[in-house]
């Protein structure tokens, strides 16, 4: 009867775990791969939420407008996204938000330039009470500050 | 030396069972890559906020898959879902999608929704809803297609009472979808008996009949099981903390079920205030046409303030039609067992004796009374939206 060596079936055998090692390194490689993007994501995503801070330091009105002076106090740019005022979700053209010297930020409070005044166009006088604004950010944090006129 | 040597069947047998193992593995391998290809969409953030009827939904999405997928946002709500448009989002990177809209009617600021990603692939997540909201309390509301309608068509309803029902519920709705509450319509006698037989906590019923109280089959007919049933609402206002609202008319004057009613008269409402032990004589005005305005040295005289709040809320044409005397039909008479219990006073005759627009506390509870205003006049739409808003700022202000 025929057969082959044990050093040859050994070889064989090796050969094969070997191979099937290598696929399973391959395989795990990619996914490692995704998760680290994915991990990445998430620590940059949160990283930039939780430097995020911003106060509310006073409020003046008109009959026309409502004017928050705000203080950028974290570690990152704050990018305004949406702007409510109590019940009403304010149109992008009916907001500015500019410096102490009246020049406009577009939508970014930065860190180099940490005070701003957003100027909200109301088109009346706010009715005497308590009035709540809620900024919300790029990064999805909302700051809700309540104020009295 | 002799080699020792394996027979070929047991080697061809290994191989056999080697090479099944092998293809096994490579079958588990690609089994779990599709796997994970399909579940190439991972959540990184997810946010509900809402500000009274605003809602802004947002869920950031990364893609960690080895090709571009398209996927849109699903927000299941209380009685609606809420889609966003698809959105592509390519291999390693992330997206963000938005929900923003006047929403903030079907979400309650405390509870959990489910935010669906639907497209190439799937994948859900259970968000709080976060944020700011009048109430937080269920209301409901009869539908007005619970009843046969021209029964109230009745000529003494119209004395500056309700003519259509139907546009009361559509200035409740519209109020309540512009600030964000949360109403739930009751859609027949059933449901009703079942919301009053296993009562929950702070319930809000604003019944928009006027003077008729829907009863159900089981308990009309008969003048008694009428007044049980009205018996058993009072204890829930009692003991758990329900708000009957009444629009117009007397209250309770009438207890309507299918397309009949039986007049219950001034029992109905007394039963309401006072279940059906410590019984008082209360009167609701009946056809006298009283003179009535606010009560400033009164400090539950809360129409001044109650004015203003309209205007921040944006109904400014409803404060300034609440003029400073009115008159009303169907004024509560605060007799000395209902003195005790008036909690607000929004207008009041000059002696005081009695109330066309008030707020009783019964136990745990509230009754809120609108009487008919004959001058102004309000159409029944903007009575729907002022009961609503009287209804909302009574319990802002007394809880």
């Amino acid at each position: 009867m025929r057969a082959i060596s044990q050093v040859f079936a050994s070889l064989m055998l090796i050969a094969i775990t070997l191979a099937v090692m290598a696929l399973y390194v391959v395989n795990l490689s990619a996914y490692a791969g995704a998760k680290k993007g994915l991990i990445y994501e998430v620590f940059s995503y949160r990283r930039k939420q939780l430097l995020e801070r911003l106060s509310l330091i006073y409020v003046f009105t008109n009959s026309t407008h409502v004017n928050l002076v705000v203080y950028n106090y974290g570690d990152v740019d704050i990018v305004v996204k949406t702007i409510l005022l109590d019940n009403d979700n304010i149109p992008r053209e009916n907001y500015t938000i500019i410096n102490v010297y009246g020049e406009d930020l577009g939508d970014v409070i930065s860190t180099s330039n940490r005070l701003a005044i957003i100027s909200i166009k109301t088109g009346m006088s706010l009715t005497k009470g308590v009035h709540v604004v809620t900024l919300i950010t790029e990064s999805n944090n909302a700051f809700t500050f309540t104020f009295g006129v | 030396m002799r080699m020792k040597i394996i027979s070929p069947i047991i080697t061809s047998l290994l191989l056999v069972i080697i090479a099944a193992s092998v293809a096994s593995v490579l079958y588990f391998s690609i089994i779990s890559m599709v796997d994970f290809n399909e579940s190439s969409i991972e959540i990184i953030d997810a946010k509900l906020i809402k500000q009274y009827g605003n809602l802004y939904a947002y869920i950031v999405l990364y893609n960690s898959g080895e090709t571009s997928v398209k996927v849109k946002m699903i927000l299941h709500g209380e009685s609606n879902n809420f889609s966003s448009e698809y959105t592509v989002i390519a291999p390693r990177d992330t997206s963000r999608i938005d929900i923003i809209g006047t929403y903030g009617y079907d979400f309650i600021v405390g509870e959990d929704y489910v935010i669906e990603i639907a497209g190439d692939v799937s994948a859900s997540i259970i968000v709080k809803c976060s944020g700011l909201e009048l109430t937080n309390s269920p209301i409901y509301i009869f539908a007005p297609s619970m009843l046969a309608l021209d029964l109230l068509q009745k000529p003494h309803s119209k004395e500056g009472s309700i003519e259509n029902v139907s546009e009361v519920v559509n200035g409740i709705l519209e109020t309540a979808r512009k600030l964000g509450i949360v109403v739930k319509t009751i859609t027949s006698l059933d449901e009703w008996l079942e919301l009053v037989l296993n009562p929950k906590d702070n319930v809000i019923v604003i019944n928009p009949f006027g003077e008729f109280i829907p009863i159900p089959q089981e308990y009309f007919n008969d003048t008694e099981k009428m007044l049980e049933f009205i018996t058993m609402l009072h204890n829930n206002i009692r003991d758990h903390g329900w708000v009957w609202v009444h629009l117009s008319g007397y209250p309770l004057y009438y207890g309507i079920s299918d397309s009949d009613y039986e007049t219950i008269r001034n029992e109905g409402f007394e039963y309401l205030l006072f279940g059906s032990e410590n019984m008082s004589v209360v009167s609701s005005g009946g056809s006298v046409q009283d003179y009535v305005q606010e009560s400033e040295e009164d400090n539950t005289s809360r129409t001044v303030e109650f004015k203003s709040w309209l205007k921040t809320y944006g109904f400014s044409d409803l404060s300034t039609k609440l003029a400073n005397r009115m008159k009303f039909h169907h004024s509560i008479v605060l007799s000395t067992g209902v003195e005790d219990m008036v909690a607000l006073r929004f207008y009041t005759n000059p002696g005081g004796s009695q109330s066309g627009a008030c707020v009783l506390r019964i136990g745990k509870g509230l009754y809120v009374h609108w009487g008919s205003p004959t001058d102004p006049q309000f159409s029944d739409k903007e009575l729907g939206t002022l009961g609503l808003l009287l209804t909302i700022y009574s319990i802002i202000y007394l809880r």
